[in-house]
């Protein structure tokens, strides 16, 4: 890194020297600087990682949206909405012929006398 | 629990108690009756296990437990759960599974025998159910999430489940089968000669008010039948009205259904009789065949139904 991307190395802390005739304050300006500008490379990375992030959950979440998929429910677990999901059948008109296919409907029929039946139907 | 098989001319049959009723299987070949028992032997004891509110060890007692978290649950449990959430989405909400607390509240915190031999549970004020919107179901992993706050009843639908999954897999055995648990019923495969004779009545020991012959779907009642008890007086029973958390009121004493299947016909019987004078329009709006006994003695009837004979 050269030091025009870090101009406030020299200039902020002191003036420059010669290491050669630098005193004990000298190294200690230097150690300084050089912790700043860690600080300083990490500052960048962080931003720069967190504009990509943040970039990228945008798309995403277009995207997954677009296509009709859930985008996470509170907990950030993927959700199914029933009401919306549910099947497309509704629950009175689907059923299972007598054939065993999938089918809609009941047979009813009334009875040739009213005689004993074995089976009812009671509210219990 | 003793099963008791029977003969009569035609389907064989046998009967057992569970799930606070009466089951009884039925088929048309006596030597098939056994397997067929033992299937729904199975199934009842699954539904039982993972539906019932009386049971401590229940997957729905344990569910309930951990309110507002995400919990893995079977199959079997998230079928019941998406049937009850989608009859209360198809009936506005007039159909509701989260109204346990007001149930209870009434006095129906114990098994109905229970409740027959001791009375019913202590008094509480009762509050509005309708946050069924707030039960989550997440398919992809298996789990559910039962909001704090909000307890789930599988009363208003578990019997019809119980039936139609037993029948289900019964669908190509290539016999006759009807299932019923405590009078909502339903059959599959080939019929006796001259179908499935099927009565009518309010409750199980009241007589047989009409007979109607069934071929193919399904048949429940509901109303003030059985379930209905008196605290201080007053009459109270299972049939709350969501939007007060109240027993509601009807004009009619019970309605019987026809549909596809049995957890159609037990739901449609419920919202018909909740939705009083305007249950036999509803009914006719979605298809379906209805009986109402209205509680002045009228009967009413809906859609196909075939009308009562006069002999």
């Amino acid at each position: 890194m050269s030091s025009r991307e870090i101009p406030f190395a020299a200039d902020d802390l002191g003036a420059a020297g010669h290491p050669g005739s630098a005193g004990p304050g000298w190294a200690q300006r230097e150690r300084l600087g050089g912790q700043l500008r860690s600080v300083r490379r990490w500052i960048i990375f962080a931003g720069v990682a967190t504009t990509a992030a943040f970039s990228w959950l945008a798309v995403h979440q277009t995207t997954t949206s677009a296509a009709g998929q859930p985008t996470g429910s509170q907990s950030g677990q993927p959700q199914t909405n029933l009401p919306a999901n549910a099947p497309s059948q509704s629950l009175f008109t689907s059923g299972t012929t007598s054939d065993g296919s999938s089918g809609s409907g009941f047979s009813l029929a009334p009875a040739s006398s009213s005689g004993r039946s074995f089976f009812r139907t009671a509210s219990s | 629990m003793t099963a008791k098989p029977s003969t009569v001319a035609g389907p064989v049959f046998e009967r057992f108690p569970a799930l606070g009723s009466e089951i009884v299987v039925a088929v048309t070949e006596p030597d098939r009756l056994a397997g067929v028992a033992a299937h729904v032997h199975a199934c009842v004891d699954a539904v039982d296990r993972a539906l019932s509110r009386f049971r401590p060890d229940s997957e729905l007692r344990r569910l309930e437990a951990r309110p507002g978290a995400w919990q893995p649950a079977s199959p079997l449990f998230r079928e019941a759960l998406e049937l009850a959430l989608q009859a209360a989405a198809e009936t506005d909400g007039v159909f509701d599974p989260t109204v346990r607390d007001a149930v209870e509240a009434a006095g129906y915190d114990r098994s109905i025998e229970r409740i027959e031999a001791a009375g019913p549970g202590p008094a509480r004020v009762p509050a509005p159910a309708g946050r069924w919107r707030d039960v989550e179901v997440d398919r992809s992993r298996g789990a559910v999430r039962l909001p704090k706050g909000v307890r789930l009843d599988f009363g208003g639908i578990g019997k019809g489940f119980l039936v139609d999954l037993a029948l289900r897999d019964l669908a190509r055995a290539g016999v006759g089968v009807l299932v019923s648990a405590g009078g909502d019923l339903g059959v599959v495969g080939p019929p006796p000669d001259g179908g499935w004779a099927c009565g009518v009545a309010i409750s199980p020991d009241d007589p047989t008010e009409a007979v109607v012959i069934l071929e193919r779907g399904a048949l429940a009642t509901s109303g003030l039948g059985r379930r209905q008890w008196r605290r201080d007086g007053r009459l109270l029973h299972h049939l709350i009205d969501p939007s007060t958390g109240r027993p509601a009121t009807s004009p009619w004493r019970v309605v019987t259904i026809a549909a596809p299947t049995c957890v159609g016909a037990e739901v449609a019987a419920k919202v018909a009789w909740l939705l009083g004078e305007a249950g036999p329009a509803w009914i006719a709006a979605h298809s379906l065949a209805a009986r109402f006994h209205a509680e002045d003695g009228r009967i009413v009837t809906a859609g196909p139904w075939p009308a009562d004979r006069e002999d």
